[in-house]
């Protein structure tokens, strides 16, 4: 008898769990699926003011776990996602995302010419610019000496003969990479270009100094300690630790090669079952905002998408190479979205020099 | 014993305490850092654990992990205890097999656990509009691990008393209740000690479960830092980490302070 009370009462408890979890969703809240150290927290704070609404942010660590929790239940609880531009097409494509009612907008206006009508979303119908950077070579002046601006740092043997150097593990911006030293530029899709590119990568993996594969922001730390001496980083990552640890950096050189590096835009874009799409508008022109989007740019390092802003920038924001020159605009990329067979063949290729 | 196997045998103990608390202990020493690196110590700054008091994201987080361990916790070990008894007090029911089923799940992978309990609630919820993932599907999925842990320590212990006890208890003329009360319950304490202990740390260990059925209100501290660590190790994760390191030293010191204590059914 006892023990049947202890049963009902704990199927009462395991019951009320859930649903205690569903009606907390109900109130006005905004789900946020960001990038970390991305946005500024007093930011967050302003809109919650602002629209009396809670904002709960989540964190991802790369496109494609972002795109996997969408597909596993993720598109009915986000209300706002922030993919790369390569992953654009491929959530468009998924039916992932729902198009945007630019009306609700206003501040799209404020836009960048660049990140109007951009190749990877055409006519922004589906994803406003976040945020955008460039991924460049950064090297320790001390290990070797004033380089020129050139992949070469990393991919010619007499021009590094012993310090040890690091590429990311992301193969398309280690091909990238290597495709712009070959000449081809960094975003090459020809298989040619790419098979020989990849035996570049094998050749650089063959030598004595290579440190192993370092994605872009731990490379930074290891470029500190000394463990590394030459790597592939993010322009705002550079300028946020450095700003950060002007001592551990004073030797630390960011720049654009000239043979052309990547150019990338982060996006805000509504999954298509978000639970508060009125809200997702508001919290997009929000952002787009001359002000908020200043703010952003000063608090995490990365370039503006809004031209509106650009004017209330720091300082260091405003040179390059975080606003880079015309000249240098016109050697940067994005990274081509590849579909299907192209895809495939990347992957394919990039396993084997991994593997090798 | 020879002069040179002990001696080796210290060597062998402090290399092991070297790789088991150094790097602990870079861990706790770079969340004093003054600047935001894990490369240089620049001096000595309390900063991370000020801001990590101030990070709303990290408080709901412990928070989350908090409820999540209590409630799945007091949930599984009531259930694991049923069930241990269950499959001890209907052993002879040529049932015994039963046993594998239980044991399926402390074997089988995390990962794969932890996918299938997301597919499964994903399909709940997309079907039939219940089980959306959060606290409500962690705490079920949590409860589920933690079962078998429970109901083994359980059915161990019960194996190991002698079975002429529980007739001892029927010529007394114990009722079921009074069986329950004042023998099955105090011989299993130190088992149910140990399972709740044990279920409490597997849940707040846990990060591949959790991380697979977690919905976007239910970040834990796992799952948090690993999201976190994209941008390197920063002193806060550091911060949380050490916080960590203390909260379990001081749960495995109450443990053994409550083991040292004297046994009141022990006669000596």
């Amino acid at each position: 008898m006892t023990a049947r009370i202890a049963c009902r009462y704990l199927m009462l408890v395991s019951l009320s769990v859930p649903l205690a979890s569903v009606s907390a969703e109900e109130a006005d809240t905004l789900y946020l699926f960001n990038w970390s150290q991305y946005m500024d927290p007093s930011i967050i704070e302003a809109f919650e003011a602002e629209h009396e609404v809670e904002v709960v942010e989540n964190y991802f660590n790369s496109n494609g776990e972002m795109f996997s929790k969408l597909q596993a239940g993720g598109v009915s609880q986000y209300d706002v996602v922030v993919p790369s531009n390569y992953y654009v097409p491929r959530l468009i494509e998924s039916d992932l995302v729902q198009r945007l009612d630019k009306a609700q907008i206003p501040n799209l206006d404020n836009l960048m010419e660049t990140f109007i009508d951009p190749a990877y979303d055409p006519g922004n119908d589906y994803s406003a610019a976040y945020q955008w950077g460039t991924t460049g070579l950064v090297y320790d002046r001390s290990a070797l000496g004033e380089q020129p601006a050139s992949w070469s740092v990393l991919f010619d043997p007499d021009v590094n003969p012993d310090a040890p150097f690091a590429v990311p593990e992301d193969g398309q911006v280690t091909l990238g990479a290597a495709c712009a030293y070959l000449g081809h530029g960094y975003d090459c899709t020809d298989r040619d270009a790419l098979e020989k590119a990849a035996r570049l990568v094998l050749d650089a993996k063959a030598r004595d100094n290579f440190a192993g594969f370092i994605q872009g922001t731990p490379v930074l730390q290891q470029l500190v300690r000394g463990s590394v001496s030459a790597g592939i980083t993010f322009n705002g990552d550079y300028f946020y630790l450095k700003e950060e640890d002007p001592e551990g950096f004073a030797d630390i050189e960011f720049v654009i090669p000239e043979e052309g590096a990547e150019i990338w835009v982060d996006t805000m874009m509504i999954p298509a079952d978000a639970p508060n799409p009125e809200l997702a508008h508001a919290f997009i022109n929000f952002i787009l905002d001359a002000e908020v989007g200043a703010q952003l740019s000063n608090w995490n390092y990365y370039s503006s998408p809004n031209a509106a802003a650009l004017p209330l920038l720091d300082e260091v924001l405003q040179a390059p190479p975080i606003s880079p020159t015309d000249e240098t605009m016109e050697t940067l990329a994005f990274t081509p979205s590849l579909m299907g067979d192209e895809l495939q063949f990347l992957q394919q290729i990039w396993r084997e020099v991994e593997s090798r | 014993m020879s002069v040179t196997l002990e001696r080796s045998l210290r060597a062998f103990w402090i290399v092991l305490m070297v790789f088991l608390y150094a790097p602990l202990a870079v861990v706790v020493f770079f969340s004093f850092n003054a600047i935001n690196s894990s490369a240089r110590f620049a001096g000595f700054s309390l900063r991370w654990y000020e801001r990590l008091f101030s990070n709303e994201a990290i408080l709901s987080a412990l928070a989350n992990t908090a409820v999540l361990a209590t409630t799945s916790t007091l949930l599984g070990v009531a259930i694991g205890l049923l069930l241990g008894y269950g499959l001890y007090r209907y052993r002879h029911r040529r049932l015994a097999w039963l046993i594998w089923l239980i044991y399926l799940p402390v074997i089988m992978p995390d990962i794969v656990f932890g996918l299938s309990e997301m597919t499964f609630f994903v399909t709940l919820d997309q079907r039939f509009g219940v089980l959306s993932p959060g606290l409500g599907t962690m705490v079920i999925a949590h409860v589920t691990f933690q079962v078998p842990f429970v109901a083994l320590l359980v059915h161990a212990r019960l194996l190991s008393l002698d079975p002429q006890l529980f007739e001892a208890c029927h010529d007394l003329y114990a009722s079921p209740w009074q069986r329950a009360r004042f023998f099955i319950l105090p011989v299993l304490t130190p088992a149910i000690v140990a399972s709740l202990l044990l279920a409490l740390t597997l849940s707040i260990d846990d990060f591949v479960i959790s991380f697979f059925t977690a919905g976007p209100d239910s970040t834990t501290l796992p799952i948090y830092i690993w999201s976190a660590i994209k941008k390197g190790v920063t002193p806060e994760v550091n911060a949380i980490a050490t916080l960590m390191i203390v909260g379990v030293f001081l749960v495995a010191l109450s443990s053994l302070l409550l083991q040292r204590r004297p046994d009141p059914s022990d006669p000596s």
